[in-house]
């Protein structure tokens, strides 16, 4: 299992400082893509995906007086992203990851978005059907679980980065991680993966 | 765990699975984020500063012309209010004044021509007598 969660212990700051967020069109243009990415698969609706990611540019903006290139640009957006998702999902009324008929309309289109084709049509199938079992189980995790989950294997951020991005401890990013692979696991386990 | 093949294979077909994942997100984000249109808020002030200006303005001004159209209602309604007290004793004055007119005549309002038309004849009786 810790191969799986690959737990990377080093912050990295990247190269972006607080002073090149002077020019904030060239950030909204460098992380938009995965801004808009964790909010989509967090919330799987593109509307709110897309008002949200502008929501947190804007938030950034108003904000980055006070970034002190303490983490990763990227984090720090992450961080207001995590923020923007959790209120919109505390939302009663705007649950739309429960929303049982537009999760099953994603599983009938996860198959489609590996890019990647697989040598024969078999091991293509499969591999859809591997996507749709863990887009599934992803459904089923908590919030904070989903997010740590996401972080982690969709963005490829480590550990420090997601304990900075979800303003959680790094001990208990851990505890997430682990028992939200290990949710997936089991859920994914009738597909014998 | 490199002992055991069969958990060593679980972990990286899980692996394997979950990278898969991972990838199929993003493509898909990929496929999504080709018509999207974020703004960045450095570009957008001059409409959303103009605009938030223009509404001030507007509330500014209709701020004013209710205050204006507000002021002579208020004079209307709150003009200087006369004390009770003072109206009353100007009105007890003026009648003892009326009073005490009344009660030095020698005859009353309405017997005043008589009188003085009395007055005259005396005079003349007496002019004439003398």
């Amino acid at each position: 299992m810790e191969s799986v969660l690959q737990p990377e212990f080093t912050l990295s700051i990247g190269e972006q400082t607080a002073g090149e967020l002077a020019d904030f069109e060239s950030v909204v243009r460098q992380y938009q893509s995965a801004i808009f990415r964790y909010i989509l698969a967090s919330l799987r609706d593109r509307d709110a995906a897309e008002t949200l990611t502008q929501d947190c540019f804007l938030k950034a903006y108003q904000a980055r007086a006070g970034f002190r290139g303490e983490s990763s640009v990227k984090t720090w957006l992450m961080r207001i992203a995590v923020n923007l998702v959790r209120d919109h999902i505390s939302n009663a009324r705007l649950r739309f990851w429960r929303r049982t008929q537009r999760a099953s309309i994603d599983l009938a289109l996860a198959g489609d978005w590996l890019a990647d084709s697989k040598s024969s049509p078999e091991a293509a199938a499969n591999a859809r059907q591997q996507v749709a079992a863990i887009w599934s189980a992803v459904n089923e995790l908590s919030d904070k679980q989903r997010t740590v989950f996401l972080l982690r294997f969709v963005e490829d951020m480590d550990i420090l980065e997601i304990a900075a991005a979800t303003g959680i401890k790094e001990g208990t990013v851990k505890v997430h991680l682990f028992r939200a692979v290990q949710e997936v696991r089991a859920k994914i386990a009738g597909g014998k993966l | 765990m490199a002992a055991c093949e069969e958990c060593a294979g679980e972990v990286a077909r899980l692996s394997e699975s979950i990278a898969m994942f991972g990838s199929a997100v993003r493509e898909w984000s990929e496929q999504q984020v080709g018509t999207l249109e974020i703004k960045a808020p450095a570009s957008a002030p001059h409409h959303f500063w103009a605009m938030g200006m223009f509404r001030w303005q507007i509330a500014t001004a209709s701020m004013a012309a209710l205050l204006l159209a507000a002021i002579p209602v208020y004079r209307t309604n709150h003009r200087e209010p006369v004390p009770v007290a003072a109206t009353a004793a100007v009105s007890d004055e003026a009648l003892l004044r009326d009073v005490e007119t009344q009660i030095s005549r020698s005859v009353p309002v309405s017997m005043e021509p008589l009188a003085d038309l009395m007055k005259s004849d005396t005079g003349t009786t007496t002019g004439r007598s003398e």
